[in-house]
């Protein structure tokens, strides 16, 4: 399946909580809840937010097979 | 695949025969096992298929199913628990026992969420422990089977392959939900806090604990993107107006006290995953054993350890967590 890339806006809306999603799959859960403790500390800096965005394309990525995966993604970009 | 208790005499054939064997149970009788492809953790506590028992004679062993192969053994210490996820091969997953209370422990509890590739595989686990008389006592060990060496202070972790077509997934069930009352949120991450914030007032936390007479036997509850994530009370001093818990808490997340559970089992079965012909491991929380009263109860035909702490990913408290394998979606 396409996973559209790391510099797609939606990664980084996901890391800082502007796109609302709970995902089925569990480790997007608990990454996206540390990635955001961490993006609220730090000032939300871009290089951060871009660092994290590519950090959570990449475990879905990583994770493609999943059918949890799978129904996250087509409901993120849908 | 096999998930049962198996006389010693038993376990050292399996041993032989070569294949990956995940096992939990007496360190005596662990100690007696030949060298081989497997790990072990300290505990005598069990779900099994005639339900919740403790048991000191026999060992539990999880087989792993068919396809999926040990492909090595590490070990970790606090100084280098960091690679754990690096660590894991690829297209294929991670299952760890850390000994209760030891530095390696505290230090996944507090730091696994932020380790290099957290989760980027599957990593589940468990926390080795003793039997509830000999607290303090006895210490919790893990066991690398290839040299059948005893561990208070690493942590073991099989690296196991996932044959092409199939794939591993982690799973939690946690029947615990936040209650209405007000949100905690703690200044900084540990195992202890003394003062929280409580709907928005700080207040010191034993105090508070005291004074609403708190169950704490029900666990505080966060929300983690619709993951409901435990962390179970340990022990309260007045004396130093600090509380324990059994998994850190971590700043800036808000907790809330658990709902009150009716019946444990009742609500477990009505929760349980679709799919649990296809578990291939899980393991289910000590304290869920004790205050649910799973001893002589069967929970879904769901068997493995019962714990001193979950690991599905992080450190979990007062959960069930479990592997599935199922065919791939690719």
């Amino acid at each position: 399946m396409q996973i559209p890339p790391a510099a797609h806006p939606t990664w980084a809306d996901l890391v800082t909580g502007k796109v609302k999603f709970e995902p089925s799959f569990l480790a997007a859960r608990m990454f996206i809840v540390r990635v955001r403790m961490e993006v609220g500390k730090a000032g939300a800096k871009p290089e951060l937010i871009r660092k994290h965005a590519t950090g959570l394309r990449d475990l879905l990525a990583q994770n493609a097979d999943c059918a949890s995966v799978q129904q996250d993604i087509a409901k993120i970009f849908k | 695949m096999s998930q049962q208790l198996y006389e010693v005499k038993d376990v050292e054939a399996l041993i032989r025969r070569g294949d990956g064997l995940l096992l939990a149970g007496d360190e005596s009788l662990l100690r007696r096992l030949p060298r081989g492809k497997w790990i072990a953790g300290t505990i005598p506590y069990f779900m099994t298929e005639a339900g919740g028992l403790v048991n000191r004679k026999h060992i539990f062993v999880n087989e792993l199913p068919e396809g999926l192969a040990c492909v090595g053994i590490r070990r970790y210490g606090e100084e280098d628990i960091a690679r754990v996820y690096s660590d894991l091969p690829a297209r294929g997953l991670g299952i760890m026992i850390a000994p209760a209370t030891s530095k390696v422990h505290l230090s996944f509890a507090l730091n696994a969420p932020s380790y290099e590739k957290f989760a980027i595989r599957p990593l589940i686990g468990w926390i080795s422990g003793v039997h509830l008389s000999e607290l303090g006592k006895a210490t919790p060990r893990v066991f690398d089977g290839t040299s059948g060496e005893a561990l208070d202070q690493q942590a073991v972790v099989m690296h196991i392959s996932v044959p092409a077509g199939k794939v591993a997934e982690l799973g939690i069930l946690n029947i615990f939900e936040e209650g209405e009352g007000p949100a905690f949120t703690f200044p900084a991450n540990g195992f202890s806090a003394t003062d929280v914030e409580i709907g928005g007032r700080k207040r010191n936390l034993a105090q508070f604990i005291q004074e609403t007479s708190l169950d704490l036997r029900l666990p505080l509850v966060a929300d983690y993107c619709g993951a409901k994530i435990n962390v179970s009370f340990q022990a309260v001093d007045q004396a130093k107006g600090e509380v324990q818990f059994y998994a850190p808490v971590f700043a800036g997340v808000p907790y809330h006290h658990a709902k009150p559970v009716a019946d444990y089992v009742t609500e477990f079965d009505s929760n349980l995953p679709k799919r649990i012909d296809q578990i291939a491991f899980s393991c289910n929380c000590i304290l869920n054993y004790l205050h649910s009263g799973l001893e002589g109860r069967k929970t879904g035909g769901i068997v493995g350890p019962i714990t001193f702490g979950e690991i599905a990913y992080q450190l979990l408290n007062q959960t069930m967590a479990y592997l599935t394998i199922e065919s791939s979606q690719a």
